[in-house]
């Protein structure tokens, strides 16, 4: 037995993280030790969502997936969520097909940290539109993908390819009221790559409260 | 006409912080005169004041975090010149690196007056930045301040001392031209010839440019003629046409010197 099934194994008793190898031929066979790039694979994953249900990166192979870091407390995801951006944003894209995962890095004790309890809790609160909300207090898939700050956006293709990386729009220091006037390259991503247009913007440096691995 | 000169410190107001104890403390703008001259600059000095142990950010704020945001009220005819900050510090929280100020951080501010003499020309500030500790908060705050119309605006010595003391990133005085060469890594080339350095930190001052982690991988020397391989971030999307910064030197022990540059130098 690899050392990455015995992970698996052991990991799936937990309600955490499972880092698995991909069952995938057409993707690589272990991708626990790559690190996110843009114009790669994207690496797969498997993580329990708030659901107790496992949700992995592979099994939406052939669909367009978002992954959106998430700390419920950090006032910069607040004002994305308080003046209805982000679940707009999330219904827009889950409408059109798109995958949209929510993944929390926030380790236990530290800002944001959320059990699955907490996650169904604070989801309903702000009425949350995405797909699925996966618990990382690990930080395993959050440090996979080397994600730096809540939020923090990656898009993938059907082909399983990275295709943005980086923040939700350009205006790092906009006001709640100012959000939705900004360019979001999230939207701007997935308008473009499913259209069959290349992208203006594939990666940008993220911005907003640093993930509380 | 010369008016009476009137200048009023108004205390700052904190706000939008569920702290009684906000981590922001206050904002305050004390102009580096009495009086101002009609149609001159103006340089105030913009204090910030954080709870002991809280960071807030510089206008790069580096892996995390964001810039502050400076909303000034200001009477007719007046613009804002320039704000300048002090050279960053580098702070790592959870393994990410940002750049920004603990505890304090004193910014410079010019404001060109207009040529019209006001009797009580105020000055308003309102402050919005992320403070940081274990979390992190939104918070903003205000200052104002009136100032009067003079001839002969008097300085304010205490106030001038305290700027002093801060050493603002000056222009680089290199005599040889300041470049950069863009591969795999950027090399910033540039002559300096104060033999107490023996390294550099580099803060890009814009984001997405260079990697904030590991900013300085390598720095080379021959004589006062310098080179700092800097590493490319993996956000940057096209070559720039520029690169922009703060030089930091260190000395033999790694402790910052007194003195910090301005680096703006075309990308080869």
């Amino acid at each position: 037995m690899t050392l990455i099934s015995t992970m698996a194994i052991a990991a799936s008793t937990l309600v955490g993280v499972a880092v698995v190898a991909s069952q995938d031929p057409n993707m690589p066979t272990d991708t626990s030790d790559m690190k996110a790039q843009i114009n790669h694979h994207a690496p797969d994953f498997t993580l329990k969502d708030m659901k107790g249900v496992d949700q992995s990166l592979g099994q939406y192979k052939g669909k367009w997936v978002v992954l959106e870091w998430n700390n419920k407390d950090c006032p910069i995801v607040q004002r994305h969520y308080n003046s209805g951006n982000m679940q707009e944003l999330q219904d827009w894209a889950v409408k059109k097909g798109v995958v949209w995962l929510t993944i929390c890095s926030s380790a236990s004790g530290k800002q944001g940290y959320v059990d699955a309890s907490g996650a169904m809790a604070s989801t309903e609160d702000v009425k949350w539109k995405g797909t699925a909300y996966l618990l990382d207090p690990e930080g395993k898939v959050g440090k996979m993908y080397d994600a730096k700050t809540t939020p923090e956006m990656f898009v993938i293709n059907p082909d399983g390819m990275l295709i943005y990386m980086g923040a939700i729009d350009d205006k790092p220091n906009a006001g709640t009221n100012e959000v939705k006037n900004s360019r979001n390259y999230v939207r701007e991503a997935l308008d473009l790559a499913m259209a069959g247009k290349p992208l203006k913007m594939k990666v940008s440096q993220p911005y907003g409260c640093n993930v509380k691995y | 006409m010369i008016v009476p000169i009137a200048l009023l410190l108004a205390g700052s107001q904190p706000m939008s912080s569920p702290f009684d104890d906000p981590p922001l403390k206050s904002v305050q703008l004390t102009p580096l005169t009495r009086g101002y001259e009609p149609g001159k600059l103006l340089t105030l000095a913009v204090k910030i004041t954080l709870k002991s142990g809280w960071h807030t950010y510089w206008i790069n704020p580096g892996d995390s975090g964001m810039p502050p945001k400076l909303n000034w009220t200001l009477p007719t005819g007046w613009r804002v010149k320039s704000v300048v900050w002090p050279a960053p510090h580098r702070i790592t929280a959870d393994g990410i690196v940002s750049f920004g100020y603990e505890d304090e951080v004193l910014a410079k501010a010019e404001l060109m007056t207009s040529t019209n003499p006001l009797e009580e020309a105020k000055i308003g500030l309102e402050l919005s930045a992320l403070v940081c500790q274990q979390q992190c908060l939104p918070a903003s705050t205000s200052a104002v301040v009136t100032i009067s119309a003079t001839e002969s605006p008097q300085v304010d010595g205490e106030e001038v001392k305290a700027l002093e003391a801060v050493h603002y990133p000056q222009p680089l005085k290199s005599s040889t031209p300041i470049n950069v060469q863009w591969g795999k890594e950027a090399l910033l080339s540039f002559s300096y010839e104060n033999s107490s350095a023996t390294q550099f930190e580099f803060y890009p001052s814009a984001a997405g440019v260079l990697n904030h982690e590991k900013t300085v991988t390598k720095t080379t020397h021959s004589g006062t003629q310098w080179g700092l391989h800097l590493a490319i971030s993996s956000y940057l999307d096209s070559k720039p046409k520029r690169l922009t910064g703060v030089l930091v030197p260190l000395d033999d022990k790694g402790k910052r010197m007194d003195v910090s540059f301005l680096i703006d130098a075309p990308i080869k």
